[in-house]
């Protein structure tokens, strides 16, 4: 008996001392790159696809790269967009990070000491400077964009035929904008679908007053006096029961849902819905720039695109894979399979083409759509974020809500999420 | 003397063969995470950058400044106490209409529906439904009826399980035992309380015990149904635990969090067993 313990005990140490060294080996400098004996550098690149049809489109990207150089390959390696930044993280903290890394704009802060600045590296002639604007952080390029989104007022033009209320165009106001919510609150619908997510809530306040919740600086500052003044208007229009409250604090798609569903008759989108819009609802969808308050329409925009990990061996070839991957051809190839909203000027009138050959009678709509994309990119801010923006995220959705219930201030809310976000921040 | 050493040690060296894959198992999954756990609870971890050793640092901030995480733990026994107790009684009820019923298994089947269908689904069923409720503020989105929304929809989701438990206990009560109480005289809630409920006290025991360690890791339910919220509201300790771990990075933070939660589930469930002694009886 007493020798059988003994043994158990050593196997147990043993399994553990193995484990031990097996996860001792994290962190170490160089991964996500390999040069073969005939002098070809296959790179790893991870990107988010959430179908296969979606990895096609990026197998074609990763065979350009080696159509223009023959001697670099890019190894693709794909996860959902949910996990995608989940894993990237947890690449990073193993030190198995891809050398060609897809980044979005809100999460470039998290991210900013892993990056290699790319400045001097790529050419960077041709991009909508809006969207490089978005993937620069304390004045280092860390990523090249392949897209870029600015919010929209979607809105049903069905119901506003119906009330005899005038459409949203290019210059209606924040008053316009109470006005018809107001008026297309009947019979149990709302005229405003609200919502607490960062794009689409940050956005409306910055067009109401020009309220920022982060500074230049990249500086926390939700208890500042315009953003109170900006929520106290924009938690108004449930009050005045003239828009449609979330449901949940896990709602996070709510205004955008309910307006798809019918049941709220405006809502701020994102440009990359544009195409699911028109699709999916089952009334006509009118696109409108945000409702312009004292200092006019503005929009925060938000960019995607690919940088170079820190470490990776091969940083040079990084950054001519990651120049083609965002170069003319791959933009000219994704517009056309309708992907998102081009970050280079001279590909984004391929796109406008591309939704309107998918969806023809509805041209009209999607050419309102992109006119009123490019005036939001006229007006618009990159929407620079915090380390622990996930965190701000989360608060966001918890005291939000409390506000348009009328539980809390907006006051009390804002100076909440301020200070238990200052951690970390 | 020397026979009978040999039929044992390849006796031995057979125990030690089925013996080791369950003991490296247990050594690589489960007793190295929990002592690595232990390590980095002490330091600063951020799941990018540099370790720092800090002590009870990790600690201090839980339980001195962290804003949300004295609530989860209110929020947690809160949950707790209610679901526990609504839980139990609600499948021990239906256990005893059961065993009297015609239709027993079809009963049986259709309670245990809800515990066997995934957690997350449920949840998200249930959000609809508590949508399509509406209410301004709807039941989810106001401080005062959102955690009462998730014991709910919680109770629904769990009482199957235990009333599987209680069911087959109900039918093993010794028919000798209930015949002598009857021409005793003894009827009603006299011989559910002295008789009926000491004989399935076992059951009970084993019941309260797993439903309260469960409930105490409480997740998936408000973090669907609410997100932790409105406010800090449904915000659970291992919701806390998460958020530090992967919205934070702070892995350390998430150690000692998932550490004070070890240490009350461990607590509760010990204050359990040395109560069992005087209320639980065994056969034999």
């Amino acid at each position: 008996m007493h020798m059988r313990r003994g043994v158990l005990l050593a196997l147990g140490l043993a399994g553990v001392m193995v484990t031990t060294a097996c996860g001792g080996g994290g962190g170490t400098g160089t991964s996500g790159g390999a040069r073969d004996t005939g002098g070809t550098v296959t790179l790893d690149w991870e990107m988010w696809a959430g179908s296969e049809d979606e990895k096609a489109q990026l197998d074609h990207l990763a065979a350009l790269v080696t159509q223009k150089h023959p001697a670099i390959k890019v190894n693709l390696r794909t996860a959902p967009f949910n996990d995608y930044f989940t894993k990237l993280q947890t690449e990073f903290a193993a030190g198995k990070q891809p050398c060609v890394v897809s980044m979005q704009s809100l999460r470039l802060s998290a991210y900013a000491d892993l990056l290699e600045p790319l400045d001097g590296k790529a050419d960077v002639q041709g991009f909508a400077p809006a969207a490089l604007q978005a993937l620069k952080l304390g004045g280092k390029q860390l990523a090249l964009p392949y897209d870029l989104a600015s919010m929209l007022l979607y809105y049903n033009k069905d119901a506003f035929t119906k009330a005899g209320v005038a459409e949203p165009k290019s210059g209606w106001t924040v008053a316009d904008f109470e006005q018809a919510a107001k008026k297309l609150s009947t019979g149990g619908k709302a005229g405003f679908g609200m919502s607490f997510a960062d794009l689409h809530t940050l956005s409306m306040l910055l067009s109401y007053n020009g309220a920022q919740p982060v500074t230049p600086d990249v500086k926390l500052q939700f208890d500042s006096r315009p953003m109170v003044d900006a929520l106290t208007w924009y938690a108004g229009l449930a009050t005045a029961k003239a828009a449609l409250v979330p449901a949940s604090s896990s709602d996070v798609g709510w205004g955008e849902t309910q307006f798809v569903n019918g049941n709220a008759m405006m809502a701020v989108d994102g440009s990359w819905n544009i195409g699911s819009a028109l699709k999916d609802a089952k009334f006509a969808v009118g696109f409108a720039p945000l409702p312009a308050g004292s200092g006019g329409s503005k929009t925060y925009l938000a960019a995607s695109g690919f940088g170079v990990a820190k470490g990776c061996p091969y940083p040079a070839e990084a950054a001519q894979a990651v120049s083609v991957l965002t170069g003319p051809d791959a933009q000219a190839y994704l517009a056309g399979q309708g992907r998102s909203f081009p970050s280079r000027t001279d590909q984004q009138a391929a796109y406008e083409e591309f939704l309107v050959k998918q969806d023809p009678k509805n041209a009209e709509a999607v050419r309102g759509a992109i006119a009123s994309v490019k005036d939001g990119l006229a007006g618009g801010v990159p929407l620079f974020t915090t380390k622990n923006w996930d965190s701000v995220g989360k608060l966001m959705a918890q005291y939000l809500i409390r506000v348009y219930t009328g539980d809390q201030s907006p006051q009390d809310a804002l100076a909440t999420i301020q200070q238990q976000s200052a951690r970390g921040q | 003397m020397k026979r009978p050493v040999k039929p044992r040690t390849t006796e031995q060296w057979s125990a030690l063969g089925f013996v080791t894959p369950s003991v490296l198992g247990l050594g690589l999954f489960t007793l190295f995470p929990v002592g690595m756990a232990v390590v980095m609870s002490f330091f600063q971890w951020p799941m990018l950058g540099t370790r720092e050793f800090v002590g009870l640092d990790n600690f201090r901030y839980l339980l001195g400044e962290d804003p949300d995480f004295l609530s989860a733990l209110r929020n947690t026994f809160v949950f707790t106490g209610l679901y526990v107790p609504l839980n139990i009684l609600l499948a021990l009820g239906l256990a005893f209409w059961i065993h009297r019923s015609r239709w027993a298994n079809l009963w049986r089947v259709l309670f245990f529906v809800p515990a066997i269908t995934p957690m997350v689904a449920n949840a998200v069923i249930w959000k609809l439904l508590f949508q399509a409720l509406g209410g301004a503020p709807n039941v989810l989105a106001d401080g005062r009826t959102a955690l009462l929304a998730v014991v709910a929809m919680s109770v629904w989701q769990g009482f199957g399980y235990n009333m599987i438990v209680f069911s087959a206990a109900v039918n093993e009560m010794s028919p000798s035992v209930l015949e002598a109480a009857s021409l005793d005289g003894a009827t009603g809630l006299r011989r559910l309380v002295s008789v009926q409920l000491p004989l399935i006290s076992p059951a009970l025991f084993f019941a309260a015990t797993m439903t309260m360690i469960n409930a105490l890791q409480v997740f998936t339910q408000p973090y669907i149904l609410t997100a932790g919220g409105p406010g800090n509201a449904t915000e659970t300790l291992v919701m806390n635990v998460y958020q530090a771990g992967f919205e934070s990075r702070d892995l350390g933070l998430a150690a000692a969090g998932a550490w004070l939660l070890f240490a009350i589930i461990l607590g509760v469930t010990a204050v359990q067993f040395v109560g069992q002694k005087r209320w639980v009886h065994y056969e034999s």
